[in-house]
Order: C-alpha cells, then sequence, then structure tokens
C-alpha cells in the first residue's frame, strides 16, 4: 500500500511539473501530416497556397565560410554591403509535402504506357 | 515510511506547479493544448516573413510555444527555435517565390525514430507557427556579420556535422553528449562566432562564456525523469538542470555583440494582407 502511493505519487509529480513534463521543451515536428487537407483548409480561408517547393538559399557572394581549420576566417563580404536592403516576400503560403512513403521492398518497374508512347518502339 | 511519504508530499506541493496554481487544473500538462489555426498560422507565418524581409534579415532566429506560456517553467518562455533564411522557394510549375525557408532540429516522434533521437529538417514558415500555442513568437536578428557567416554555414556539410543525434530536452549546453533545438542553434552561432568547427572548441568557448538557463527541479523529478520520458536525460548535468533557452541565447548575443535586434512579435490579424 506504502509502496504503491509512493509510487503514484512520485509519477504525479513528474507528470504534472511544467519542468519535465511532456512537451515543456517540445521540438517536435508538427509538419503536414496531411498535406491535401492542409492546402484545402488553407484555400477555404483565401489563403494561397503553392505546395511542394524547393527552398535555394539565396547566398550573396562571399557568404560562404572556410571553417577547415581552428582559426579558419570568413571569405569576401563586400557585396554583403548592400544585401541588408528590404526584401521582398511572395504572398503565397508555402506548406511542406507529405511525408515521404517509399516502400522498402522493391517494387516492379512500370510498364510504360504504350497507348500514349506513340515514338516508342 | 509515514515520515517519508509526508515529506515527498511537502516535496510535490512545492513543485512550481504554475499551471495548477488555481487548483482546478491539475493533471495533465500537454492535455488540453491547442495549436493556431490554420486561418491563423498562415497570416501569422507571412506576417513574420513581411517583418523580416522590412527589416532586410536575411538569416533570423524565430521561437514559438507549443505549451501555453503559463505552463512553462520559470525563466522559460519558448519551446522550439529555428533559423529562418532568406530564400528562393522553386515550385513544381518553375515559378520562383521570395520567401523564408526553416531550419529546425526536431525530436523523434517515437515512431519511425525514437524520441530521445533527432534529425535535422528544411520547412517552411507555416510548419513552424502551426506548431505554436500561442499568437506570439521571439524573434531574434543576428547583427549583418553574423547574418553573413550563418548564410554561408547553414545547410552545409559542416553545419551537419555539428547535429549530435542523441536527444535530450534539457540538455546540457556545456556538455557533448546530448542535443536539443537550442543548444543547436546554440552550437552553430558558437562555430560562426569563434570561425571554428571543432566540437570541443566549440563547448570549450562555451563554457567560458554562454551562461544556460537553470530549470527548477527538485529530486524525485531528477530522479524518476528518465523513467518516464526518454527524452529527460540527466547524466550530462551536473549539479542542478541547466539548459539553452531563448532567454539564455538572447543574452549571450547581446552580451557579445552578435544581436542586431531582438523583440516579441504579436500575431496582429491584418498585418499580413498588406504587401
Amino acid at each position: 500500500m506504502l509502496k504503491s502511493t509512493l509510487t503514484a505519487l512520485t509519477l504525479s509529480a513528474l507528470l504534472t511539473s511544467p519542468v519535465l513534463a511532456q512537451g515543456s521543451f517540445e521540438n517536435a515536428s508538427n509538419a503536414s501530416g496531411n498535406s491535401a487537407e492542409a492546402s484545402a483548409e488553407l484555400a477555404l480561408s483565401g489563403v494561397q497556397v503553392a505546395l511542394g517547393v524547393v527552398a535555394v538559399p539565396i547566398v550573396i557572394v562571399g557568404a560562404g565560410l572556410d571553417l577547415s581549420g581552428d582559426a579558419a576566417s570568413a571569405t569576401g563580404g563586400a557585396l554583403w554591403d548592400a544585401a541588408n536592403a528590404p526584401l521582398e516576400v511572395s504572398q503565397e503560403t508555402v506548406i511542406a509535402q507529405p511525408a515521404p512513403n517509399v516502400p522498402q521492398t522493391p517494387q516492379p518497374t512500370r510498364e510504360p504506357a504504350r497507348e500514349t508512347c506513340g515514338d516508342c518502339q | 515510511m509515514k515520515r517519508l511519504i509526508i515529506g515527498l508530499m511537502a516535496t510535490c506541493l512545492a513543485l512550481p506547479f504554475g499551471a495548477q496554481a488555481g487548483g482546478a487544473e491539475s493533471g495533465d500538462s500537454a492535455a488540453g493544448t491547442t495549436f493556431l489555426m490554420p486561418a491563423v498560422a498562415a497570416p501569422f507565418a507571412k506576417q513574420i516573413e513581411q517583418e523580416l524581409a522590412t527589416k532586410g534579415a536575411r538569416v533570423a532566429i524565430v521561437f514559438r510555444s507549443s505549451q501555453p506560456h503559463e505552463k512553462l517553467p520559470d525563466g522559460v518562455s519558448y519551446t522550439h527555435g529555428a533559423f529562418w533564411v532568406y530564400s528562393d522557394l522553386k515550385t513544381p510549375d518553375g515559378r520562383t517565390l521570395k520567401g523564408y525557408a526553416v531550419y529546425n532540429l526536431y525530436h523523434g516522434n517515437g515512431e519511425t525514430l525514437p524520441k530521445n533521437l533527432s534529425y535535422l529538417k528544411q520547412d517552411f514558415p507555416y510548419d513552424f507557427v502551426k506548431g505554436s500555442a500561442e499568437e506570439d513568437v521571439a524573434v531574434l536578428i543576428p547583427t549583418p556579420e553574423m547574418q553573413r557567416r550563418l548564410l554561408g554555414m547553414i545547410g552545409t556539410k559542416d553545419y551537419e556535422a555539428l547535429h549530435v543525434p542523441d536527444y535530450s530536452l534539457v540538455s546540457n549546453p556545456h556538455d557533448p553528449r546530448y542535443q536539443n533545438c537550442v543548444e543547436f542553434m546554440l552550437d552553430i552561432i558558437a562555430a560562426v562566432t569563434w570561425e571554428t568547427k571543432d566540437y570541443a572548441q566549440i563547448k570549450a568557448n562555451l563554457a567560458a562564456h554562454f551562461e544556460p538557463t537553470p530549470i527548477r527541479t527538485n529530486l524525485v523529478q531528477r530522479a524518476l525523469g528518465p523513467a518516464v520520458d526518454s527524452r529527460i536525460r540527466l547524466d550530462d548535468q551536473k549539479g542542478g538542470i541547466e539548459t539553452a533557452t531563448s532567454e539564455s541565447l538572447s543574452a549571450f548575443m547581446t552580451t557579445h555583440g552578435l544581436l542586431s535586434e531582438t523583440y516579441v512579435l504579436d500575431y496582429r490579424p491584418q498585418a499580413a494582407i498588406t504587401p
């Protein structure tokens, strides 16, 4: 009885504490589990959506760092002075594509759609 | 034994129960958390992007809270942070959009990856904001020189090499064993600040110059935490629990002249409508 009371009490203390409670320092992904659903919800809200986007950082000449040594130094940077003017942001809301869903086992190679491949021999 | 239980009960009552102070809300702090609806998250994400762009920020650090602020420990206002990088966003139909890409460290979901391991993932502002339980974020804008250095680092092999997959919710930033999202950003910032990719050197520098945030816990929590949640690993802690937070990262960057600006940005419903 005492043991079970003790266990319940300590677990209760842990689980109700805002310090160590689940999620207090949550670094979990909330990326769209269902992009189609998210896209539809956003569209209903009047939000322009762009799905399946590849991000390419806009690298300013000289932005690269050489960290090859203990005392490596930044390179270049002459053009960076002009790089902190106001920037443009597109109106579309970009959302990530669904999580990858690639089968582990090799899949049969798809036959080409012959009826739409007029030049195939 | 009776005295032990009484003592333990007294200990429990002494916990910093921020959310439970009213008495009625005792119980699971995670249950009932409401994240922002898409109709709020999308314009809020766009508002953040537009305000960063107006300031000419090519790299910023943004924090959200996945818990209501009042449920967080003293000294902790946000739970997740990431680098936001101004980018060309290429759509499948060949268009190029202008906006921010978000570079995160996430822990596993317990299904495809154990919760005590983490991975790096680039997603987008909407993905970031819709995990927030609050209509505000904290923003840190590095100095132009720090932005330049970070832009040359984020997403590179050197950046990936500084990722420590072993994850702890409250990892000690002075110890190399574990990492969480804030410590990873701190390590990246340290790497470009001191221009080194030597992890031991980075940790030595941070031990000398970075002051982590102390987290209040008691002996019971420390003893049983790892058994209750695999993400809680305390063997990297010496004495009290200390970890990197938005507050301690901001203080470090401010003290050492690495920040141009830091502020809390509240959602304003009309702010994202006008370009």
